[in-house]
C-alpha cells in the first residue's frame, strides 16, 4: 500500500488502529440500527413479495402474478374505503387545523392563567384514540347520550340516530378526529406564531394597519410553512386512522365509515387474505411517501 | 379605552373557557359517569354530577378477567420499549454526533428515511415477518411480548432528536476527557448522558406515550386474551358490555390515569419538548 518501505510498519499500525476505532463506532450503532433497519426495510421488501402471492394461513405463499392487483382494481369495497378515508382525512384536517390555528391565536395573547388553559387543551393528545372514541360513543348514544339531552333541551325534537346513520357516522368520526387533531396542533401553531418577528407588526402599525390586516398580511404568510407541515402530517396520520373507527362504528353502517386501513386489516386478518392485504398496503404506500417527500422539499425551501 | 380593554379581556376568557369545555368536558363526563350507579346512569333526564360517589364500578373493572392483565401487559410493553429506545437510540446518536466512521452520512440519512415510512401500512408484512422469528415457538413472535415490543421499540425520531441535542453540547468537554484518558464509552456514559437529561426525558415520554396508546400493531400481534394490551382490551370490553356505561367509563378512566399522571407530573418537560418539536422540526 505505502510507497516507501521505511514508513510501512507505521502506516499499517495506524491503519489497524483506525479500523479498530471505526469498528468501535459501529458497535455504538449496531443495536439501534439493526433493529430499526430490520423492522423498517425488510417489511417493505416483504410487502412487495407478498403482493404477488396468494397467502392464506397456515399455508405458505403461492405465486399468482398480478392476480391481487387485478382484484384490487375491480374491488368496489376497496375504492369505497379509499373514498371514505379521503372524506375523513380532508374533513378532520381542515376542521382540526382551523380550530388549532384559532386557538393558538387566542393563546398567543397575554392574559393571566394562560398556562392553565394550555395545559388542559393538550389532554386529548396524551390519552389514546380508543379512550377518546369510547367517551364520544357514550356522548353520542341515541338513548341516553348527553348530546341528545342537550339538543332536546335546546328545542330540537328529533335527533338523528347518530352512529347508525351513514352520513352522521362519518361526521362523528370527523369531529373526533378534528378534536384530537386540534389539540395536537395547538402547540405547533403556537410555536409558529411565537417565532414571527415583532418588528413586522410594529412596522405595519406605523403604516396604519389594523388588526385584521396584520393577521392576513403578516401572521398568515409567516406561518404558512408550519401550516403546510401540519397539513401533510395530519393527512399522513388521518389516512392511517383505524382505532376510533373500530370503537365508534366498526366500519358501518353499510361500509359508510369503512376506512382503508380497517379494510386492509379485515382482508388480511379476518378473512385471511394476507397477500391481498399486502397489495392494498403497497398500493397506498407511494401516495403517503410522496406526501412526506413533498413536505421535506417544502420545509427545506421555507427554512 | 379602559372599558374596551376590559371587554377584550372578558372575551378572551369566555372564548378560552369554551375551548376548555370542549377539550376537558368529555373527560369530566367520563369521570362523572364512572362514579354513578348503573341505575342513575339510566335516568332521564340525566344527572350531571353523581348523586353520591359510587366506586363499585372500579372494583368490578379490577375483577374483570381481562383488563387487569391487559393493564399489566401495557406497563411491561411500554416500559421495556422505552428503556430499549432510550438506551439504544442514545448510543447510536452518540456515534452520529461525536464519532467519525465511513458511511456516516449515508447511515444517518437512512435513519431519517425510516421516519417517512407509514407504520400502519407495514402491519401485514411485519406480521408475516415475525411469524418466522428464530429462537421462538412455531408462531415466532406472534402473541408474545417480543412481538409487541421489539419491532416498534427503536424509533428514527429518537435517534434524530438525541443526535441534535448531543451536537449542542460543547465538544471541549469530551475532548478534555479524552485527553485525560477516558474511553468513548466512558465519555458517552459519564459526560454526554448526564448532560442530556431533558432530551432523554423527552424521548422516554414520547416512547412511553406511543407504546401505551398503540392500537393497530398490538391488535395484530396479540392473539390470545392473555397478551392483550390495554387499548385492545378496552375496545373489546366496550363491545362486550354494550350499554353498561358506568363500567365502560370506569375502564376508560383507569386506562387514562397513568398517562395523565405522567403528563401532569412532567409538565415542564412536555412544554419544552412540544415547542421544540414545532420549531425544531425544520432545521
Amino acid at each position: 500500500m505505502s510507497k516507501s518501505t521505511s514508513t510501512m510498519g507505521h502506516q499499517t499500525a495506524s491503519h489497524s488502529g483506525k479500523w479498530k476505532k471505526h469498528l468501535g463506532a459501529y458497535m455504538f450503532l449496531a443495536p439501534a440500527l439493526t433493529l430499526l433497519f430490520t423492522f423498517s426495510f425488510v417489511p417493505i421488501l416483504y410487502v412487495i413479495y407478498l403482493s404477488f402471492h396468494r397467502f392464506r394461513l397456515p399455508e405458505d405463499p403461492v405465486f399468482i402474478g398480478f392476480e391481487n392487483y387485478i382484484r384490487l382494481f375491480s374491488d368496489s369495497v376497496f375504492w369505497t374505503s379509499i373514498w371514505n378515508t379521503l372524506v375523513y382525512t380532508i374533513g378532520s384536517m381542515f376542521i382540526g387545523l382551523f380550530a388549532a390555528l384559532c386557538i393558538a391565536v387566542l393563546l398567543n395573547r397575554s392574559f393571566r392563567g394562560k398556562r392553565f388553559f394550555k395545559v388542559f387543551y393538550f389532554l386529548p393528545t396524551v390519552t389514546s384514540d380508543v379512550i377518546s372514541a369510547m367517551i364520544f360513543f357514550w356522548i353520542f348514544d341515541h338513548n341516553l347520550g348527553i348530546l341528545n339531552y342537550l339538543l332536546t333541551k335546546a328545542g330540537f325534537s328529533a335527533a338523528p340516530n347518530w352512529l347508525l346513520d351513514p352520513f352522521w357516522a362519518m361526521m362523528i368520526l370527523i369531529v373526533v378526529g378534528a378534536w384530537r387533531g386540534a389539540s395536537y396542533n395547538i402547540p405547533i401553531f403556537l410555536a409558529g406564531l411565537g417565532s414571527v418577528s415583532k418588528s413586522y407588526y410594529e412596522a405595519a402599525e406605523i403604516d396604519g394597519a389594523n388588526g385584521w390586516q396584520k393577521f392576513w398580511k403578516i401572521t398568515i404568510p409567516s406561518i404558512m410553512p408550519i401550516s403546510v407541515y401540519c397539513m401533510v402530517m395530519s393527512i399522513i396520520g388521518s389516512f392511517q386512522v383505524v382505532a376510533i373507527v373500530d370503537v365508534l362504528t366498526d366500519g358501518g353502517p353499510r361500509n359508510s365509515t369503512l376506512v382503508a386501513l380497517k379494510y386492509l386489516w379485515q382482508q388480511s386478518f379476518e378473512f385471511n387474505y394476507v397477500g391481498y392485504g399486502a397489495t392494498i398496503s403497497l398500493f397506498i404506500f407511494p401516495f403517503l411517501l410522496l406526501l412526506t417527500w413533498l413536505n421535506l422539499k417544502l420545509s427545506n425551501r421555507g427554512g | 379605552m379602559k372599558t374596551k380593554q376590559k371587554m377584550n379581556k372578558m372575551i378572551i376568557y369566555v372564548l378560552a373557557s369554551i375551548v376548555l369545555i370542549v377539550f376537558v368536558g368529555p373527560y369530566l363526563w367520563m369521570l362523572a359517569t364512572a362514579l354513578k350507579t348503573p341505575g342513575e346512569v339510566m335516568a332521564w333526564p340525566p344527572t350531571i354530577l353523581p348523586e353520591k360517589l359510587y366506586f363499585e364500578n372500579f372494583v368490578t373493572i379490577w375483577q374483570n378477567s381481562v383488563l387487569p392483565r391487559a393493564f399489566l401487559n401495557s406497563v411491561i410493553v411500554a416500559l421495556t420499549a422505552t428503556v430499549i429506545n432510550v438506551f439504544f437510540a442514545s448510543l447510536a446518536a452518540f456515534a452520529f454526533a461525536r464519532l467519525d466512521f465511513p458511511g456516516k452520512n449515508g447511515l444517518f440519512l437512512t435513519v431519517l428515511a425510516t421516519m417517512m415510512i407509514p407504520s400502519g401500512l407495514m402491519v401485514v408484512p411485519l406480521f408475516s415477518m415475525i411469524r418466522h422469528m428464530p429462537f421462538a415457538g412455531a408462531n415466532g413472535w406472534l402473541d408474545s411480548y417480543a412481538g409487541l415490543i421489539i419491532p416498534t421499540a427503536v424509533t428514527g425520531f429518537a435517534i434524530f432528536l438525541l443526535r441534535q441535542y448531543f451536537m449542542s453540547i460543547p465538544k471541549d468537554l469530551d475532548d478534555q476527557a479524552t485527553i485525560d484518558g477516558c474511553s468513548r464509552l466512558k465519555v458517552y456514559w459519564k459526560i454526554i448522558m448526564p448532560l442530556s437529561r431533558p432530551a432523554l426525558g423527552l424521548v422516554a415520554i414520547f416512547s412511553f406515550l406511543g407504546n401505551w396508546n398503540e392500537y393497530l400493531w398490538h391488535l395484530t400481534v396479540a392473539r390470545s386474551e392473555e397478551m392483550y394490551t390495554l387499548q385492545i382490551a378496552l375496545a373489546r370490553f366496550q363491545t362486550e358490555h354494550n350499554i353498561e356505561w358506568t363500567l365502560i367509563m370506569a375502564g376508560a378512566t383507569t386506562a387514562a390515569i397513568p398517562m395523565l399522571i405522567i403528563y401532569f407530573l412532567l409538565q415542564p418537560l412536555f412544554e419544552r419538548g412540544l415547542s421544540g418539536i414545532g420549531t425544531g422540526m425544520k432545521d
